[in-house]
């Protein structure tokens, strides 16, 4: 009791009454109740005792104090007073174990029990609001009521009119109007113009990101003719370093990094070409609807962005974004790992584009905004419905068009070779039936008499006797090869007792029973390319051709003699071997893990996102796959417990394929799709995947059967031939697929051309010229497809997944199911239902419809932002209602609407208006004392704001002061420098050059767990979600970078070496002079030459010399002034 | 020489609230200025009674707190309960049986490789006063069995040890995420204007998960960890490149200068003015950090009571670390985290072979300075106002990975806390008759953060920082302050 007494009197002298502490101590008070007591009725009792349970249990409430009294099926729930003998303490404590509460759960905390007792013991207060409200339920949502909170921000921005203003002086942009009229209401004059210099270096650094240099200064200053600032913002927005610049603010939305962070720090192999792709962009000037829609959809897009002059897809780059995020490998809880990856997705993708904090939704509808749980898991549901893949981005157009090219080629060649080739077959099929039957005989016949069998049935029916050995040759291994059309005639017709009269017929229908039937029952089929019309078409690359095969395509070979290599016979996903050069560019990363993603780049195929059963996936293959199950989207494979997801395959290379099986039954009850690709050189088809639990028989029948009417080998071999002379008509005619009997027909023409020497066929001299100009053009076509690639980090499409909503977010409390869709409150929302892909192109549709409230916003507040040094939503991130309300409600919208309506979302013309105002070229002292009183945080924007640079604006300027900047543009990260504070597991074996190789900061490397320490200090963010506003911080470790980091001591050095070769003749105070412009774009105050020359003397004398070119006296004097404060700030 | 311990404002009933707010409102001014472009010799600096800062000078807590720093004792890797701190005599009993038929059913485990059930190596004593059983893998620190509050009954939510430092950590399996000393710092400030508030004294391993362990997340990075080197050259920075004193003096004054002057041109700015005085701070530290650094002035006994003279070197890196971290305290740094030293060809306390040497060496690593520093602590009347806090990121199977390892185990290990406020010689909580999974009094690392914030008095519902339009907390929308162990 003494402390109860005690802390009250410390806290309220201490914390002068933050801390309601004086109720919480008082016991038994409201405070008390509404922070210990009802919390917990709420949580854990409210759902079967209350008002608003679904069904209440024990015929007992516990939602008001009356309630409690009036107890149920057992009596009162509490005795006020006496906790003791109070039911609900001893429901409680779980002494009962009939009456233990909550039921089947861990008892609650004994604090809080403690907390119940007490509440009992001191009366039992129940506050005078007598229902308790009940936890927000997904039914009790309002969307309206809502929305009415902020109705404003979910109407689309709308026309605003400028604003009329008194105080004109000069001309004043339509922005202008919206500034000063805000301060003329609040009776604020604005800051006077910022002169010259001071305009020119802001909007360098705004722009660029870098100081301007002495000769543009000059230049600007020397430029008096109307218009030289706006040709000033026009050369800096047609500079490369703007795009490195905008770039680089972008990418702290995405979370960039080069690296999986985690334990291991993974690299994400090519991840560099994604801020390539950024820097371009806003150099190229691209709008910001189509730059959206490239994040959402860039692998979608109908006709993709081109690199301008060539042929690399850029579009599909912006797509990278989605797996710059960390990765963990190995984790233990698949599922939950996975949950924990798309919340990250659907939290970037949030607040970047919508400025709004969707995540919070994931455990239940959000405390304050419009957005449901069910919206949360309707965007998770477009992550979910795409894998990762390396795209080969630069060769990926030009193989697309060589594709169609290739098929075009085909079609011109093939049908005129079929035709020539079934010609050629069809002088030799009339004796099919005499070769067939005397090639029995002989198989049939005695060893030691089959020579003379041969000879005597070759004779007889005048057969040629080396083709009839051919027939034998081939027979003999045919009943061990069920894919052949003679499968049941060697079954059949070489049984010993087909001779015996009669037998013939029962052993034909034994046979026919003995054929494998359909799938197991139970198995379900996960994708079919046996029918390929029915199958989604979800390829990486051209190597799996434009579409499955169907039965009869026609497949070209490459051997003139023999043009038609394969008839198929069954429909099947077939990898094309005239992909087979397939190359990755040299210096191209290899993706971490043994998923090995860049290996299997442009030669992908997968099938639909199903949630697995018993597990057991088996594949229907000939040849040789690499196949990974994407369960959970794991895609960071590697370590012991998630082997089994990438494995390889051999479905061997006879005719017929084989069912393999990937156990994956651990992950029962997960959802996963299977990716294949091929191993090594040869032939991969793919026809079937299936679950199962046991691995299913059934192959595709193609195998020629005789008719019912069929009694003996003889009326067999007959029917053989009359089927085969058809085929190969049906060949010759091009109709196989569309024949009466197309497998059958298929399986015989297949037979044909694999066998040519059966039928004595001989190609013609025109035939074999067709075929030689045929494989000309192939290989001419070949020779202009871009074999070698660069790969980039991007989406690949896959199958509309729709997520359940997961009570309170836990994985494995799946409710119903919530169809992809923006969040219901947007205007333009429509849930997107297509099966057949993610739906991100839909989506992104609907993101850059006009009547979208908060996109065009989101993007003029993030400009603003950096134009202006604070958002007009501060809340960059979060326009939500618990984000900063506009300064400028009506400025927002204009700038919105303009960028839609006017400027066809030209960020660019967007940034240009901004930075030519009258508000931006005010000076940064205020115009009177007044408007610091009136405006203090300057929320008005009655000057502009003083400004620290960012880490890489501070770190470029040194370099640009110094003259070491290398303005080399694009390319593969810098290693970062390694210190001795850079530590940890994986960490990189090669450190990069103190200096970064003079390149820009934007282009240092970025290992989410080795960040280079002088950026950190001066906070870049740590790259782990959305940051679109970053702390600006004082610590001391920046002052000690300044005064010791080895790079600006480094650079001192080289400043003072440029400033001593480009100033020989001049004087200290020339000097100076010449180093206060380079440094700070201004001329330096008299006293502060006298202040540098004094420092100069002290410091000659410090290292007792004379010497007035000493590169190490001018070398402390440069350190020092970029220790000053003025380096790292602007005005 | 014992240096005088920086008060937190709100232990010295001298200054008045009004008074810190004045303190800390009136910027820094004139004062600071005058004396930095004063002639004199230029450590007049230092004169300066702690300069107010911008982010890390002292604040208030939410009531009167019971302890003002922290020494977090890191075992990384994760120790085993059952041959430290949880004796399970069962497990002799059942020893090389089956653990499925033993135990029952097993939860999956990282290697999914379950071997027997397997006794402890070492055996269990009862130690000091309160008959506490502590094995024998701990023989010095066993002898302050009475100083220890042990938590036999921690969980994890992770069994990876990346996700699982993230978690001991910052609340959070994630990375990028804030850390508790971060959150420490930022609740309360520092009370020494010359170090960082939050300091991670590296003893060779950096765990898992890397130096996001010790982060700021979206805090200001003014909060995160200063990694300080035990040996060496201790933090980034802190040492001149000039090579005479003189020569940094002779710019700190132009820059001084400089900045003066950039301050009459852009009027009175705050951004500025931190800047300036940053720049200072940054100027004591260059001294101040070497001076924690540099030993000489302890005495030969104190030095043996940790165990300089210890023929283990890894005891020897680690002793060194403990003393520091005591002299850390002795200056105000608010939380201390200590890395473990690079035990030879081990990987931390991660025994998932080979228990008895792995255990055994990491344990004569740490043993002995542990132990040294609570009682050096005690005997300096430190202990009573500093928390130390020793936890790995989870425990081990009571069953053998393999022959002779132990696998991770999240569900049920032991942490233990001492000073700072809360009571020795006393254990809370339970496991099963395995040491398997926590049965009596669960606490999950929420808890443990909610005990910490509060023992420093903070209210850890009400520690939050607003972060995209949410206000996050360390411990989520978790955590129970652990009462019952409190002194």
């Amino acid at each position: 009791m003494n402390r109860g007494l005690f802390m009250p009197v410390l806290v309220l002298a201490f914390s002068a009454g933050t801390v309601p502490f004086s109720s919480m101590a008082a016991g038994g008070g409201d405070e008390f109740f509404e922070t210990k007591i009802r919390p917990v009725l709420a949580e854990h009792c409210f759902d079967c005792h209350s008002a608003s349970a679904g069904k209440l249990k024990g015929g007992l409430r516990l939602d008001g104090r009356k309630e409690l009294l009036a107890g149920g099926e057992t009596g009162p729930a509490i005795m006020p007073g006496q906790p003791e003998t109070s039911l609900l303490i001893r429901a409680m404590t779980h002494r009962d174990k009939d009456l233990a509460m909550p039921p089947k759960k861990p008892k609650l905390p004994d604090a809080v029990i403690a907390d119940f007792e007490r509440w009992i013991r001191e009366g039992a207060v129940w506050p005078a609001t007598e229902t308790a409200a009940p936890k927000p339920k997904i039914g009790d949502f309002n969307l309206e009521q809502r929305k009415k909170k902020q109705a404003w921000l979910w109407e689309a921005p709308r026309r605003q009119a400028a604003p009329t203003v008194k105080n004109i002086r000069g001309p004043l942009g339509t922005e202008d109007r919206f500034i000063l009229r805000r301060l003329e209401d609040a009776g604020i004059t604005p800051a006077p113009a910022a002169d010259d210099r001071t305009w020119l270096r802001r909007v360098h650094f705004v722009i660029t990101g870098l100081p301007p240099g002495r000769e543009e200064i000059q230049a600007f200053l020397a430029d008096t003719k109307p218009g030289a600032r706006e040709r000033v913002v026009d050369q800096l927005l047609a500079s490369p370093h703007f795009g490195e610049r905008w770039a680089r603010h972008w990418m702290d939305l995405m979370r960039y990094a080069e690296s999986r962070g985690h334990e291991s720090d993974y690299i994400i192999a090519n991840a560099w070409h994604y801020r390539d792709y950024l820097i371009r962009a806003f150099n190229d000037g691209v709008p910001y609807d189509q730059f959206l829609s490239e994040h959402l959809a860039g692998d979608l897009l109908p006709v993709p962005r081109l690199r301008p002059g060539t042929e690399i897809n850029e579009s599909v780059l912006g797509t990278g974004w989605a797996f710059l995020g960390e990765e963990v490998h190995s984790p233990v809880d698949i599922r939950q790992d996975e949950c924990e990856r798309i919340d990250n997705k659907v939290d970037v993708f949030s607040k970047t584009f919508l400025g709004l904090t969707v995540a919070c939704a994931r455990c239940h509808d959000h405390k304050f905004d419009p957005i449901r749980a069910q919206d949360y898991y309707a965007l998770s549901g477009f992550m979910l419905g795409s894998s990762f893949r390396q795209v080969r981005f630069e060769a990926m157009e030009n193989n697309r068009k060589m594709a169609a090219e290739l098929a075009a080629l085909r079609e011109r060649f093939v049908p005129g070779l079929a035709k020539a080739v079934a010609a050629s077959h069809e002088r030799g099929l009339g004796q099919t039936a005499d070769y067939l039957l005397a090639a029995r005989e002989v198989l049939l016949a005695e060893k030691q008499n089959a020579a003379a069998v041969s000879a005597e049935a070759a004779r007889k029916n005048s057969l040629d006797s080396s083709r009839l050995q051919r027939w034998g040759e081939l027979l003999g291994t045919t009943a061990a090869n069920p894919a052949s059309p003679l499968h049941s005639f060697a079954k059949v017709a070489l049984h010993p007792d087909s001779v015996v009269p009669g037998r013939f017929v029962d052993l034909l229908a034994a046979h026919r029973q003995a054929r494998p039937a359909g799938l197991p029952t139970g198995a379900r089929v996960v994708a079919d390319f046996t029918r390929p019309d029915q199958q989604p078409w979800k390829v990486d690359g051209e190597a799996f051709g434009p579409r499955p095969l169907r039965p009869g395509d026609i497949i070209a070979g490459n051997n003139p003699t023999n043009p038609i290599a394969r008839v198929m016979t069954y429909g099947a996903a077939r990898r094309d071997l005239f992909w087979n050069h397939l190359k990755s560019a040299p210096g191209n990363q290899n993706d971490s893990g043994t998923l090995a993603a860049t290996a299997r780049s442009g030669q992908m195929l997968r099938t639909p996102t199903v949630t697995l059963g018993v597990g057991r996936l088996h594949y229907l293959i000939r040849g040789k796959a690499k196949v990974y199950a994407a369960v959970d989207s794991h895609l960071m494979v590697d370590g012991p417990l998630h082997a089994r997801l990438v494995q390889t395959f051999d479905g061997g290379a006879k005719p017929e394929p084989r069912w393999v099986t990937h156990d994956l039954s651990p992950y029962s009850g997960h959802r996963t799709h299977v990716e294949f690709g091929p191993e090594g050189t040869g032939e991969l088809e793919v026809l079937m995947v299936v679950e199962s639990a046991e691995v299913p028989k059934w192959q595709p029948g193609a195998a020629f059967e005789p008719s019912a009417s069929a009694r003996s080998s003889a009326d067999y071999a007959k029917e053989f031939q009359n089927a085969l002379v058809a085929a190969n008509r049906h060949l010759g005619r091009g109709t196989l697929a569309n024949s009466p009997e197309s497998a059958r027909d298929a399986a015989l023409a297949n037979w044909l051309v694999q066998n040519p020497t059966l039928s004595g066929a001989l190609p013609d001299v025109a035939t074999l010229a067709m075929a030689g100009e045929f494989l000309a053009a192939q290989s001419n076509l070949a020779s202009r497809v871009r074999w070698e690639s660069q790969t980039a980090v991007a989406w690949f499409d896959g199958t509309g997944v729709d997520e359940n909503i997961l009570v309170r977010g836990k994985p494995f409390q799946p409710g119903a199911v919530s169809p992809r869709s923006l969040p219901a409150v947007f205007a333009p929302a429509k849930t997107i239902t297509t099966a057949s892909s993610s739906g991100r192109y839909e989506l992104a549709r609907q993101l850059v419809d006009p009547a979208n409230p908060l996109v065009a916003r989101t993007i003029v507040n993030r400009v603003w932002h950096h134009v202006f040094g604070r958002g007009l939503v501060a809340s960059v991130d979060n326009f939500g209602a618990l984000g900063d309300r506009p300064t400028h409600p009506e400025l927002l919208d204009h700038l919105a609407w303009q960028l839609v309506h006017e400027d066809h979302w030209s960020l660019q013309q967007l940034i240009k208006r901004l930075v030519l105002t009258r508000t931006f070229a005010m000076s940064s002292h205020a115009a009177e004392a007044r408007a610091e009183e009136l405006d203090p945080s300057n929320t008005l924007l009655h000057r502009m704001p003083v400004r620290r640079l960012e880490a890489e604006a501070i770190r470029d300027s040194l370099l640009a002061v110094s003259g070491r900047l290398n303005r080399t543009v694009y390319g593969p990260p810098v290693p970062v420098h390694l210190t001795e504070f850079i530590v940890g597991r994986g960490r990189p074996e090669q450190s990069g050059p103190l200096d970064g190789d003079g390149r820009r900061s934007v282009y240092a490397g970025m290992r989410r767990n080795f960040l280079s320490t002088l950026m950190q200090t001066f906070d870049a963010p740590t790259p782990f979600s959305t940051v679109g506003r970053r702390n600006i911080t004082n610590v001391p470790a920046q002052s000690l970078a300044l005064m010791n980091d080895p790079l600006f001591h480094q650079q001192a050095g080289v400043w003072a070496e440029r400033l001593l070769r480009e100033t020989r003749e001049a004087d200290a105070a020339a000097r100076v002079r010449w180093l206060f412009e380079s440094a700070y774009g201004r001329l330096p105050a008299d006293q502060e030459i006298a202040a540098c020359l004094e420092s100069l003397r002290d410091l000659r004398q410090l290292h007792n010399t004379t010497d007035g070119q000493s590169t190490a006296v001018w070398g402390d004097l440069c350190h020092a002034l970029l220790n000053a404060s003025e380096f790292i700030y602007v005005k | 020489m014992k240096p005088s311990r920086p008060n937190d404002l709100f232990l010295d009933p001298r200054i008045s609230r009004r008074e810190m707010l004045r303190r800390a409102s009136n910027g820094f001014g004139a004062l600071a200025l005058a004396a930095m472009f004063s002639p004199a010799v230029p450590d007049a600096l230092a004169a300066i009674v702690a300069p107010p800062r911008r982010s890390l000078e002292p604040k208030l807590p939410h009531f009167p707190a019971k302890a003002r720093s922290v020494i977090f004792l890191f075992m990384e890797g994760a120790v085993s309960q059952v041959d430290s701190f949880d004796y399970k005599p069962l497990l002799a009993k059942y020893h090389g049986q089956d653990p499925r038929q033993a135990i029952g059913k097993l939860e999956k485990t990282q290697f999914e490789n379950i071997g027997r059930v397997l006794k402890s190596p070492w055996n269990f004593r009862q130690r000091g006063q309160c008959g506490m059983w502590i094995s024998d893998l701990f023989p010095r620190l066993a002898e302050r069995a009475d100083d220890l509050c042990v938590l036999r009954s921690m969980t994890s939510n992770f069994p990876e040890h990346t996700s699982a430092n993230y978690f001991l950590h910052s609340g959070s399996g994630l990375q990028g995420r804030p850390s508790a000393g971060a959150w420490v710092t930022y609740g309360l400030g520092s009370v020494n204007a010359d170090l960082p508030g939050y300091v991670v004294l590296n003893g060779g391993q950096i765990p898992s998960g890397g130096l996001d362990n010790f982060g700021s997340g979206f805090l200001p990075a003014t909060y995160q960890g200063s990694l300080l080197h035990a040996r060496g050259m201790p933090l980034a920075n802190v040492v001149p490149n000039e090579k005479m004193a003189t020569v940094q003096e002779a710019k700190r004054r132009l820059v001084g200068r400089l900045n003066q002057q950039g301050l009459e041109n852009s009027g009175r700015e705050d951004a500025l003015e931190s800047a300036i005085a940053n720049f200072e701070l940054a100027a004591r530290m260059q001294v101040a950090i070497p001076g924690l650094m540099d030993l000489a002035g302890e005495s030969e006994a104190t030095k043996k009571l940790y165990g300089f003279d210890a023929p283990y070197e890894h005891t020897r890196t680690y002793a060194r670390e403990c003393l520091l971290a005591r002299r850390m305290v002795e200056r105000g740094v608010r939380f201390i985290e200590l890395t473990i030293p690079m035990v030879d060809g081990y990987n931390r306390w991660d025994a998932h072979g080979g228990l008895v040497k792995n255990h055994g060496d990491n344990a004569r690593a740490v043993d002995q300075p542990i132990a040294g520093l609570l009682a050096d602590l005690k005997q300096r009347g430190l202990l009573d106002d500093t928390l130390v806090v020793w936890a790995g990121e989870f425990g081990r199977t009571p069953f053998a990975q393999g022959g002779d390892g132990r696998d991770h185990n999240e569900f049920g290990f032991s942490v233990w806390l001492a000073g700072g406020g809360v009571r020795g010689g006393m254990t809370y909580g339970e496991t099963d008759d395995w040491g398997y999974k926590a049965t009596t009094n669960k606490l999950e690392m929420h808890d443990l953060h909610a005990t910490i914030l509060h023992l420093l008095g903070l209210d850890h519902e009400k520690l939050t920082y607003r972060f995209s339009g949410r206000d996050i907390r360390l411990t989520d929308v978790h955590g129970q302050v652990v009462k019952e162990i409190l002194a």
